[in-house]
């Protein structure tokens, strides 16, 4: 019973890792994914807000999903997650205000992450607060790591440092090293995320998408948010 | 005057695109663009609520939340920006919704075609961030007007070029790992290359 | 209707979750936003202070000794109209970030002067003295105007003579991370230092980048690469804020008194 709990916790927290990426597999949460991942600080900072959202906002709805009348559900849901994102809002720029600043408005927008609503509505409507609580962990951490190697990319091509220590050295400095500054715009972002999805489905086939007739049919249901 | 809100408009479709430039909306971008008319048709939804709810965001904001707005009521000293997230939702869900209703009324054929896509756009990140942009840039009432429409018209048009693009590439033989999500990201990234060639264009 | 979806329920609940979140998001905006601002005016500070070139090239200086080297300077407040020092107006309590906002206390400016696009300026603005015994050593003045998104705002400051810039710093801004923000490269501050902001007709002479009107002989700076609109917004709020409608007339009288 117990070996149970445990191995069911952990596939709550393990499969939106990969099998279940709410970034590669759900096209989930792209808009802030994207924006903010010019280098490796504030995507880094954008990752624990996310993550601190989703877990208030998984854990408040779990618990009040009994007493939830159908009418306001969504107003409630939004709700609930709009203070938890004006809370993280604050503390960002109370405690690192350099971050905030870059951060701007891609902060507000978790309100409209279609993650936070889609784990909301799909499982803690559904699930106990503890589950629910590793669910937010589980598809948080699975947004991190995406928006991480993302922005760690980005900042070690474009200006050959991580985290403002230079790594590569520069030719300007005397070194071998010549950024590319296409990594700095938004473009590289969408490339650098189908060479990613790219990847995860050569080593995944079930998450390859049929051909096109299924596939719209599946896009109406599936993916509304 | 008229010449300042025409260059807003246009800085809003081209320079400043709300999805090519800062990735906005992307997940709604990506999945409703299969076909040339439905994208359309949601430009055009994602234009007349952008041109409803930044207007009104912006009186809300400047009235009532802003550092001092409520001056006019003998309140001094009060700061009530932090309400703007919550607020800002609220006011695009009843948008939406009121628009919904007004479409049935009047234009029952054009709600017929918006209807899926509507009620969508409330958790559409471009319509929230659009708002956002426009009190981190101080817009005025008429300002903001102008980049309600122009943003908007910049993400229609954004996703109409898209779903063209698209409607041709769902033929071609790809790699199996490529096929949708990841040529799909490819695409919109070169379209957002051709974009931050206008950067720095002035109007 | 089953219970739970009676009228009474569902006032409830909605009742219930409105206290709740605004308790919740109320408390923490009064627990932090005293952090912010103090954060806040911490960071004004050190950019006034490195302006006044108090901080060896380098060195990060923490809270404290940001105080502590603050207040070797003297603030003073002036008043812009005039050209001249206003003693009415204490700068202590004097917070020009508020004024700047503040319709009663801004005029507009006019359209043929307002070359950074501001619109509208405070009357008073502070500026800081470095004392060198009785006289002035440096004068730190603060400038803002738009940038690509968002409001730029730094300090400048000016030696002696009135006319050549000592340094430049920026504490806030909204530019493009990576690209914008490269004004903010401590080798391209650098290269502000020593320009004349002035020629000898009192015309203001400052300039970023090259071009026909004033050779690089004359000590233009480099523009940013790929920051078009970022160098020139700076170089036309520096060049407002040295001219006949900002700081101009009041350095043009402290000239004429050193001599």
């Amino acid at each position: 019973m117990l070996s149970r709990l445990i191995s069911s916790s952990r596939n709550t927290l393990l499969t939106p890792l990969l099998d279940g990426n709410p970034i590669t597999l759900q096209v989930l949460g792209l808009c802030s994914a994207l924006a903010v991942t010019s280098s490796l600080r504030p995507a880094l900072v954008m990752s624990a807000a996310v993550i601190s959202v989703l877990v208030f906002a998984n854990v408040t709805v779990s618990l009040l999903r009994h007493i939830m009348p159908q009418s306001i559900r969504l107003i409630i849901e939004v709700t609930l997650i709009a203070s938890a994102v004006i809370v993280v809002d604050e503390v960002l720029k109370a405690f690192v205000p350099d971050i905030a600043v870059i951060l701007s408005v891609f902060v507000g927008l978790i309100i409209t992450n279609c993650i936070v609503l889609a784990r909301v509505e799909s499982f803690a409507m559904h699930n106990g607060v503890w589950a629910s609580l590793l669910d937010g962990l589980g598809n948080g951490l699975g947004y991190a790591w995406i928006l991480l190697l993302i922005g760690a990319v980005r900042e070690l091509l474009g200006t050959g440092s991580l985290l403002g220590y230079e790594v590569l050295q520069l030719t300007e400095n005397g070194g071998r090293f010549e950024p590319n500054e296409l990594m700095l715009l938004t473009p590289s972002a969408f490339f650098l995320l189908a060479l990613l999805v790219w990847m995860i489905r050569s080593l995944r086939p079930a998450q390859r998408e049929q051909t096109e007739q299924t596939q719209s049919n599946n896009r109406s249901s599936g993916v509304s948010l | 005057m008229t010449g300042d809100l025409l260059a807003i408009v246009f800085r809003a479709i081209f320079v400043e695109n709300l999805a090519l430039n800062f990735l906005l909306g992307v997940c709604t971008y990506v999945a409703v663009s299969h076909r040339v008319t439905t994208a359309v048709g949601l430009g055009i939804a994602v234009t007349a609520v952008q041109t409803i709810t930044v207007p009104l965001n912006n009186l809300i904001y400047r009235h009532l939340l802003a550092p001092e707005a409520l001056r006019w009521a003998g309140i001094v000293g009060l700061d009530l920006t932090f309400l703007r997230f919550i607020t800002f939702i609220g006011v695009i869900a009843a948008g939406v919704q009121v628009l919904e209703l007004a479409l049935d009324r009047y234009f029952p054929r054009l709600q017929h075609a918006l209807g899926v896509y509507l009620p969508l756009l409330t958790v559409n990140c471009a319509i929230l961030g659009a708002s956002l942009f426009m009190v981190q840039r101080d817009y005025n009432f008429s300002e903001s007007v102008a980049y309600g429409f122009g943003s908007g018209a910049g993400w229609g048009i954004a996703i109409v070029l898209f779903a063209t693009i698209r409607e041709r590439i769902d033929e071609t033989e790809v790699p199996q790992g490529l096929r949708g999500l990841g040529l799909a990201f490819i695409v919109t990234g070169i379209l957002a290359v051709g974009f931050v060639g206008l950067r720095g264009l002035e109007f | 209707m089953s219970e739970r979806e009676s009228v009474a329920r569902t006032l409830g609940v909605a009742t219930g979750v409105a206290v709740f979140c605004s308790l919740f998001v109320s408390s923490a905006v009064l627990w932090l936003r005293p952090i912010q601002l103090a954060y806040a005016s911490i960071e004004r500070n050190r950019a006034i202070v490195e302006a006044a070139g108090l901080v060896e090239p380098g060195v990060e200086l923490d809270e404290r000794e940001i105080v502590d080297r603050f207040l070797d300077l003297e603030a003073r407040i002036v008043d812009l109209d005039a050209g001249a020092f206003s003693d009415p107006v204490s700068p202590t309590t004097y917070d020009f970030r508020a004024a700047i906002d503040d319709p009663d206390q801004t005029r507009s400016i006019p359209d043929e002067l307002d070359i950074a696009n501001l619109g509208r300026r405070p009357v008073y603005l502070p500026v800081y003295l470095l004392r060198d015994g009785a006289g002035i050593e440096l004068i730190v003045l603060p400038i803002y105007g738009p940038g690509m998104w968002a409001m730029i705002h730094g300090f400048i400051s000016v030696r002696a003579d009135f006319t050549t810039i000592e340094a430049v710093t920026f504490y806030e801004h909204g530019e493009t991370p990576g690209i914008g923000d490269r004004f903010l490269d401590p080798a391209w501050l650098a290269q502000w230092q020593g320009r004349r902001a002035y020629d000898d007709t009192r015309r203001v002479v400052f300039r970023i980048g090259a071009d026909e009107a004033t050779p690089a002989a004359n000590g233009a700076i480099d523009a940013i690469t790929g920051a078009t609109v970022t160098t020139s917004a700076i170089e036309d709020l520096v060049r407002y804020w040295l001219g006949d409608d900002g700081f101009g007339p009041f350095l043009a009288t402290q000239r004429g008194a050193a001599q």
